[in-house]
């Protein structure tokens, strides 16, 4: 179990507290307090306590309370400030380092969190309070906290005399660990020495985009099969036996699956590989090899089965082939990463735009000819 | 001879995608840093090795204006590659299979070339030289393309890599930005390395066989009477 706090300054807040340790599964244990002290009294009160885990309301400098001597008084700081004077203790000592977690109001989070960057380096995980009301949301806040919990520890447990070993961290035998460590951005994380760090490095590089790993849906694409599929639960069961899956760090918060090691597996079973067969008969010669009835990836473009799904679209999640996508705009870069892609459907209905995502330049011209009409189904 | 290592061939293709790249020639070089991955994750010195480039992700070149269709046209790269050296020191392709393919900006194909190992299915192989250059071949489904309705000739061709056939499409395609390329070391290198792999070899063979007056180059050349040498040798 792993013990943390809950920091905001409204009393009847409590309640996320409650309802996170009510679905962790026995996994989570969270105190709540009130941010009645000055900053750095605070930082070294939640420090000393010896939390694995702090998660903070965004504003700490709403509601007055009274001090020692009776007077009236209101923080003037809010939760950045807080994690910032807990960042520099871990620097200090990184056996004080801990998972920041900002649980706050969706509208704190968009308008004013969303907008300072600096902040935003300072927290493992964001999490809306408005998200929290049902219980899907609510297990996998609660496994994505003990999740980072533990990595802290393994690390701290691990490396606190020694430098980062990847091939530990990330669950690797040695030829994979050479072929992963080729990647330039990824090898500097050996030199990298606290915790939060590692995790934030490990979040940009590999977990939060597809590229040497991959999230459910771009591993259905990649598979050709549809997520609206009989036995999607069965094929990732039978896929995580085979070894496919992601067991390193931030797994349990965060299932993955390592691309080259799906790849390979698919070549050797199937003697094909998996990009160079249609979807009709990549599901099909996969449901064979599972022993599975798979339903083929159906293109929202084509609506053919037949096609070449590669990625999962970032507007629908929906498998998508290159061939009927335009690149989203990114502005952050790794020469692994795979770039992001807007289905041709996204593009005529504008969905995209309501995500938030951006055509890049280079396929502009493109994507004016798919939204006027002049490409059509 | 020595074929470059699992690890050397991923430093060039990643130095070839990372060149691209910085061009603005290709979006992302995440295939040529996959394909690398892909090569040394069996071991990095190993002189065996393979990679592929697939219908569903192929190597895509920036949109280009072409003057005589008045339309944009995007180079597309294909590779099936499979690669070791015998223990005579021969180096061998045991796979090679690359198509270039130019689309237009309505998802017309309008070219197609294969650049190939002959075929061998049931051990015998196909006729043609034993490299060869192809037009037309095999086209995916709902691919909006001509047919072309015969497969003949099969032009006798040096065997090319991904690597050399980027050069291809860069200098043919992409002129202004070849002539900063090659300036640049990072640019030369992997291309240099792979002629090591592709070129040296085939030419050393070629010109052994240049001056014989008993059998004509491409009958030597031809795959029925050299593929089966080749492969349990490779070109010495």
């Amino acid at each position: 179990m792993f013990k943390g706090v809950f920091v905001d300054d409204k009393i009847e807040e409590k309640k996320y507290a409650e309802l996170l340790i009510n679905n962790s599964n026995g996994l989570l244990n969270i105190e709540f307090r009130q941010p009645e002290h000055e900053l750095t009294e605070l930082a070294d009160h939640l420090i000393e306590k010896k939390f694995d885990f702090a998660a903070l309301d965004f504003r700490l400098d709403e509601v007055p309370f009274k001090d020692t001597e009776g007077n009236q008084q209101k923080n003037k700081y809010r939760a950045s400030a807080l994690a910032q004077q807990i960042r520099d203790r871990a620097i200090d000592d990184a056996s004080c380092d801990l998972p920041l977690i900002l649980l706050s109001q969706e509208d704190f989070i968009t308008r004013i969190f969303h907008s300072d960057s600096t902040a935003e380096d300072l927290f493992d995980l964001v999490i809306s309070k408005e998200e929290l009301v049902t219980e899907k949301p609510l297990r996998l806040a609660a496994n994505r906290i003990a999740s980072l919990a533990a990595a802290y520890k393994f690390i701290q447990d691990n490396f606190s005399s020694k430098p980062i070993e990847l091939k530990n961290l990330l669950g690797l035998n040695p030829h994979e660990a050479e072929a992963i460590l080729n990647h330039q951005a990824i090898r500097a994380i050996d030199k990298i020495k606290y915790p939060h760090q590692v995790i934030s490095k490990l979040m940009a590089l590999l977990i939060q985009r597809p590229g040497i790993l991959l999230t459910d849906e771009h591993l259905l694409a990649r598979l050709a099969v549809s997520p609206d599929s009989p036995n999607i639960n069965q094929l990732k069961d039978k896929l995580d036996k085979l070894g496919l899956s992601y067991s390193g760090v931030l797994h349990d918060g965060w299932p993955r699956w390592w691309w080259h090691r799906v790849e390979a597996w698919f070549k050797v079973t199937v003697r094909t590989s998996l990009g160079a067969i249609a979807g009709t008969e990549r599901a099909a010669r996969l449901g064979d090899a599972l022993e599975l009835k798979l339903m083929p990836a159906i293109s929202k473009w084509t609506n053919s089965s037949s096609d070449y799904f590669w990625v999962a679209c970032a507007s629908c999640d929906h498998p998508t082939e290159l061939k009927h996508s335009v690149l989203g705009y990114d502005v952050n870069y790794q020469p692994f990463f795979e770039p992001s892609r807007i289905c041709w459907f996204c593009v005529q209905t504008g969905a995209y735009e309501k995500r938030g995502l951006e055509i890049d330049d280079s396929d502009r011209s493109l994507a004016e000819k798919i939204k006027s009409g002049q490409i059509q189904h | 001879m020595v074929v470059p290592t699992a690890k050397e061939m991923a430093d060039a293709l990643k130095q070839t995608g990372t060149s691209l790249f910085n061009k603005k020639l290709i979006d992302s070089p995440h295939i040529f840093h996959g394909l690398a991955t892909e090569i040394t994750s069996h071991g990095q010195k190993s002189a065996k090795w393979a990679y592929e480039i697939s219908e569903s992700s192929p190597i895509e070149f920036r949109w280009v204006f072409n003057a005589h269709i008045q339309k944009n046209i995007r180079p597309r790269i294909y590779a099936s590659i499979s690669v070791q050296q015998h223990a005579a020191g021969g180096i061998c392709f045991d796979r090679l299979d690359l198509a270039l393919e130019i689309i237009d900006d309505e998802s017309n194909v309008l070219i197609k070339h294969h650049i190939d190992l002959a075929n061998s299915p049931s051990g015998q192989f196909q006729a043609g030289p034993l490299f060869h250059l192809q037009f037309g071949g095999h086209t995916p489904k709902n691919s909006k393309m001509f047919e072309v309705p015969i497969k003949e000739p099969r032009w006798l061709c040096i065997p090319l890599d991904v690597v050399l056939l980027c050069e291809v499409v860069v200098a043919n395609f992409y002129p202004d930005e070849w002539v900063e390329l090659k300036q640049l070391p990072s640019w030369h290198n992997p291309i240099v390395t792979s002629q090591q792999l592709c070129i040296v070899p085939f030419l050393t063979a070629l010109q052994n066989k240049a001056s014989a007056t008993s059998q004509t180059l491409l009958d030597h050349l031809w795959a029925e009477s050299l593929g089966s040498v080749y492969m349990a040798k490779g070109f010495c």
